[in-house]
């Protein structure tokens, strides 16, 4: 399928047209019905099985997220994210295209963070008004100066991608603070794997069982620059928090210790945990606390999760938070239609994944324009995610929209609208095992290790359960469902030799091909002295 | 930045000043360990130069100094030794500016300019401090300040306002007192003629700062030690940063210390930490400055 | 291994076995009052209640008495409590925890919630949630590997045990009920069938003897404290940090108790509380060597 880019005038004064109501793009079946090139196997197997078989694979998939604990919280509740058995297929030229634009957005965004709590070029030169990213919840100007040892900020991201109705990916919203869900992207795929395997066998899905190392070698990578052999942790609010299986899950996965705010304290500019042997020194936490609650000294002063003298212990480059404090200023609704014109200004490059078209309430043109048909607008809070606060045009009462009007007029500031965008559908088991379509977006995950961005191939595929509805948050009722990326037709398979036994293998390995670039040979012979090693006799 | 015109009228020349600072906290219980940060650094800028400074503190700590957002020289330390008593002394030597002469100001229309309002955005807001519907309900003040030719002229007219209103008095009100309150008690110190005078500045479009600093009080005298302030007053944005002293109704210049710059007393205090255990009282705040 | 981590192990222990032995205790009791009308049923009631530190106002009758020993889920000295914060600990150990562990904890949690105290025979329903807690216990002992975790479980709960086995002699049985009470203690002590075994009478002076001093049985205290020496000897060789201020305490109580200088014609009780006491210095200093180096902290501006 060709990608449609879109030609749209990104950002501030987004064009003002109605937009004429779409069907929305479905990502399986084509308009006539029959399924997209690729997803003919997907579509045979799952309608062998009938609906009597899909409930009863439905009963296995929920016995086993039940035997396994995997839940997330809502409220005082525990429950497993409901995840469907249909996976969603992305081809190897679609992720390619995602790729690079997530990689693109993030080395724009890790620019514009690292400016703003710098010198501030880009706020002097007019790029993105400077009263718009001071008046941000996110902003924290404790954090100013302070310098991550290998310049990230945004260690791990989660950009919320949409495909609107011509099929094209656009960017919903950023999400550069502490976006959770990876944990059920590996566990989708581990559950789909268990109670339907026979879907998998036509098709070669790239795996993303590798993140928590790759996440694992970032975080170390981001490591004060004296520390040889650095100790991380994962810092969690506690069990009660909605993402604490995650927090525990990516602890587990990277062999790292999960702590709390009161199991770290800080002494002088280091910082250590408590153990049954006495203090500890730690070099880099992954932290899942908001910024706000990090640090009693700089931010909320009645937080008990935080650590006290942590920012100061990160600002003398004793330890390295991540992500970074104050990474919310980037991915504030309000900043974000300046996205695209980060990109531009900082790489030079024109954006590869373009915004949805968003207005700026504060502007009273376009206000006025928004107000006169908010019915059929979203109207987000500029500073909150998870969707919280969320005002759906058309099937918001008239109650809503009038509270949302006086919201807006009240503090123009804290809101943006952006037109209705029919997002994309996949099939879905509904309850009586039938298939219907249903709304999807892509949280692809990425990691910056400060040389290369990771980007996991597959992402979070949320999917907005009731009939029609466009809100795919969890927290929100929302589920998921394992997204498979589909490895390269004709890639020469250069890794498998190295995986098969000794026997097959020529030795000496044939020397690598010449590299103009001397540090990544340096690494090849790195890696090609384990391969080595691996074939030993034991083999 | 405050550019002093005519740097030959020696009447009006610098002083070299030695500012000791000596503050704390005693507590009701041992606390075994606090964090905190000082602001007590006089900056070198617009014409002031600090010529040393040292910081001591007791129990003995380890310091790590920092710049702030706002320029400010940051102290921190941390204390893991069980205390009762915290102490903090600054001293600093300092040479300040010789007067400042104003040249002419710049207009309304240059304040009301898109990027002058962007670039000063910060300092015109509303903050827990200051309050820019402070004059909801006088009209005639503020049609006042709106009426004036200039700016500048309009600033003169705050610091008349905020005079006639408020009357210099200690312990009427505390730390944590706002513009607002201070206005409605018509009493206050240093801090509340600046927050509220910040109030009226920022409601007429006029960016304006609060500045911590020391005052020296008396006329010049070399060798002679006297009790100083730690003071605070006003800098607003005239084509440049100009200096206002409210609470003295005085010229700003070689009398003055500049030690930090930002929104409000919350962005400037020169003590602030927290610490584990139960109640704590101010030891009060001493400064003796000396000429040299 | 962290400090919280280690605290909640341990908490896990004590509260496992707080609910298990007081539910023992309250079965046995109401059994007691039951069976046995010799003492007005207030003042039996008021036994038990002062035995375990629980206020003794209103509470009249056996039922008032399982209503008021089973508890609310806030207050950790009644058995809905312990079980609560048993469950709490296990949660934040949950990764580390066996799913068995949890399940059985939860569905001692939920028996309770459903109202244990007002069924129709108290006695059959608290079995149902010791039955629970038995199997807490045995997945630990049959699934837990020896390391660390394991041992701050069984310091806390032999410690535990001390104090619960001193709260069952606390109650004075012989004096109370002559004919049925000594038997009735052991029971509660689940020591019935040990005792009879040794072939001594059962006089209240021989039962607190046996269940002091006892080298066989194991929740006599003497060989908790034997255990509770281990457990700290197994952390030692783990190599946590400094224990061995914990180490000369409970390895002190197990000596005594162990080498006890008395005549078969010596009464024991002195060293009941002697024991309690101990075991609660112990606990407070595993506390400060190994859970709070630095106390809670609040901080304060």
């Amino acid at each position: 399928m060709p990608l449609v880019t879109l030609v749209q005038n990104p950002g501030k004064g987004a064009t003002v047209t109605a937009v004429p109501t779409m069907a929305p793009f479905d990502e399986m079946l084509l308009p006539d019905g029959r399924p997209r090139p690729d997803h003919g196997a997907i579509v045979e197997t799952l309608s062998g099985l009938g609906p009597s078989g899909l409930v009863e694979r439905a009963r296995q998939r929920d016995a086993y997220l039940d035997r396994h604990g995997i839940t997330f919280t809502l409220g005082e509740r525990e429950r497993p994210l409901p995840m469907d058995l249909v996976p969603r297929l992305i081809t190897a030229h679609e992720w390619r295209h995602i790729e690079s634009g997530v990689v693109q957005r993030l080395h724009a965004l890790e620019a514009f963070l690292s400016d703003i709590y710098n010198d501030g070029e880009i706020l002097r030169e007019g790029l993105v008004p400077r009263s718009l990213v001071t008046t941000s919840t996110h902003f924290h100007r404790q954090a100013w100066g302070l310098i991550p040892p290998n310049g990230v900020r945004i260690h791990v991201s989660g950009i919320d991608l949409i495909r609107d109705e011509q099929g094209a990916f656009r960017v919903l919203e950023d999400n550069l603070r502490n976006p959770s869900g990876v944990s059920y992207v590996l566990e989708n795929r581990r559950t789909l794997a268990h109670v339907l395997p026979e879907v998998f066998a036509h098709h070669r899905v790239r795996p993303v069982n590798e993140y928590p190392e790759r996440l694992l070698a970032a975080l170390r990578s981001a490591a004060p620059l004296d520390v040889a052999d650095p100790t991380v942790v994962v810092l969690t609010p506690g069990v009660h928090n909605s993402a604490h299986y995650e927090h525990a899950f990516l602890a587990r996965h990277m062999g790292v210790e999960l702590v709390e705010g009161r199991d770290l304290y800080c002494r002088d500019n280091t910082v250590w945990m408590r153990t049954t042997s006495g203090p500890e020194p730690v070099h880099v936490i992954y932290r899942r606390i908001d910024d706000d609650f990090l640090d009693p000294v700089h931010l909320r002063p009645d937080s008990v999760l935080g650590v006290p003298g942590i920012i100061n212990s990160a600002r003398a480059g004793r330890v390295t938070i991540a992500n970074a404090i104050g990474n919310g200023v980037a991915d504030d609704k309000a900043v974000y239609p300046y996205v695209p014109a980060m990109i531009e200004y900082s790489l030079g490059e024109q954006p590869i994944l373009p915004n949805v078209d968003t207005y700026d309430l504060s502007d009273p043109d376009e206000r006025a324009w928004v107000l006169e048909r908010l019915e059929r607008m979203v109207v987000k809070p500029s500073d909150a995610s998870g969707g919280y606060g969320l005002v759906m045009g058309p099937s918001a009462t008239d109650e809503q929209l009038a509270k949302a009007r006086r919201d807006i007029l009240e503090n123009p500031r804290d809101w943006i609208a952006q037109p209705v965008v029919t997002f994309s559908t996949c099939p879905t088991i509904v309850e009586d095992g039938s298939m219907a379509p249903r709304h999807v977006d892509l949280r692809p995950f990425a990691v910056n290790d400060g040389s290369s961005v990771f980007v996991l191939p597959g992402g979070l595929s949320r999917v907005a359960l009731p009939e029609g509805s466009l809100v795919v948050n969890s927290s929100q009722g929302g589920g998921s469902k394992d997204t498979w990326v589909l490895g390269e037709a004709h890639v020469p398979d250069v890794e498998t030799p190295v995986e098969a036994t000794g026997s097959s293998v020529p030795w000496p390995p044939p020397p690598a091909p010449e590299r103009v670039n001397a540090p990544d040979m340096h690494d090849d012979r790195i890696i090609q002295q384990e391969r080595q090693q691996q074939q030993g006799p034991s083999c | 930045m405050t550019v002093p015109l005519h740097p030959s009228d020696s009447s009006l020349g610098g002083r070299r000043l030695h500012i000791q600072h000596r503050t704390g906290y005693r507590y009701a219980d041992v606390v075994d360990a606090s964090f905190n940060e000082v602001r007590m650094t006089p900056l070198s800028t617009d014409g002031q130069l600090l010529l040393s400074h040292t910081l001591d503190i007791q129990p003995s700590a380890s310091i790590q100094p920092y710049t702030d957002y706002w320029g400010a020289l940051v102290e921190a330390f941390d204390v893991h030794v069980p205390h009762r008593l915290l102490e903090v002394v600054s001293i600093s030597t300092v040479d300040t500016p010789r007067l400042p002469v104003w040249g002419p100001g710049g207009t309304w229309e240059e304040l009301a300019d898109p990027v002058t309002l962007d670039a000063q955005s910060e300092f015109l807001m509303s903050t827990p401090y200051v309050d820019l519907d402070l004059l909801d309900g006088r009209a005639a003040i503020r049609d006042e300040m709106r009426d004036q030719a200039s700016p500048g002229e309009a600033a003169s007219v705050a610091i008349a306002r905020v005079r006639e209103r408020l009357s210099y008095e200690t312990g009427a009100t505390d730390v944590s007192t706002t513009a607002h309150q201070a206005w409605e008690s018509q009493r206050g110190v240093c801090q509340d003629f600046t927050h509220t005078t910040l109030s009226v500045l920022r409601a007429a479009g006029i960016p304006a700062r609060y500045v911590s600093g020391y005052l020296h009080t008396e006329e010049p005298a070399v060798g002679r030690t006297v009790v100083g302030e730690s003071h605070a007053w006003v800098e607003y944005w005239d084509a440049g940063w100009r200096a206002l002293d409210p609470t003295n109704d005085r010229a700003v210049g070689s009398a003055h210390v500049t030690v930090a710059r930002g929104r409000d007393y919350a962005d400037v205090p020169p003590l602030k930490g927290i610490y584990a255990g139960g109640q704590s009282e101010g030891l009060g705040v001493t400064v003796e400055i000396t000429q040299l | 291994m962290l400090s919280r981590i280690a605290e909640s192990y341990f908490w896990l222990g004590r509260y496992v076995e707080r609910a298990e032995a007081t539910v023992r205790l309250l079965s046995e009791h109401h059994q007691l009052l039951i069976e046995d009308q010799s003492v007005p049923d207030g003042l039996g009631c008021a036994a038990l209640l002062e035995s375990l530190s629980m206020p003794t106002i209103d509470v009249q009758t056996p039922r008032a008495l399982v209503r008021a020993v089973v508890g609310s889920e806030l207050d950790p000295s009644t058995i809905a409590g312990a079980v609560s914060a048993a469950r709490a600990n296990a949660r934040a150990i949950r990764e580390s925890l066996s799913q068995d562990t949890f399940e059985a904890l939860n569905s001692a949690h939920l028996a309770l919630s459903r109202g244990v105290a007002f069924a129709a025979s108290p006695g059959v329903a608290l079995h149902g949630v010791l039955e629970r807690l038995l199997v807490v216990n045995g997945v630990i002992d049959w699934v837990m590997p020896r390391d660390e975790a394991y041992h701050f479980l069984v310091l806390g709960r032999e410690l535990e045990r001390i104090d619960m086995v001193g709260r069952i002699l606390a109650i004075r049985h012989d004096l109370l009920w002559p004919s049925s009470g000594p038997a009735a203690a052991l029971r509660a002590a689940g020591a019935l069938s040990a005792y009879l075994r040794t072939g001594h009478p059962i006089t209240g002076a021989e039962v607190r003897r046996f269940l002091v001093l006892d080298p066989a049985f194991p929740r006599s205290m003497r060989c908790c404290a034997a255990d509770a020496e281990e457990a700290v000897r197994g952390l030692q060789r783990q190599g946590v940090s400094d224990s061995s201020l914990l180490l000369r305490e409970v390895g002190m109580l197990r000596s005594e108790l162990e080498y006890a200088r008395l005549s078969p014609a010596d009464d024991v009780s002195a060293f009941i509380d002697e024991s309690r006491e101990a075991a609660r210095r112990a606990a407070d200093e595993a506390t400060r060597s190994f859970f709070r180096q630095h106390g809670t902290i609040v901080w304060s501006h």
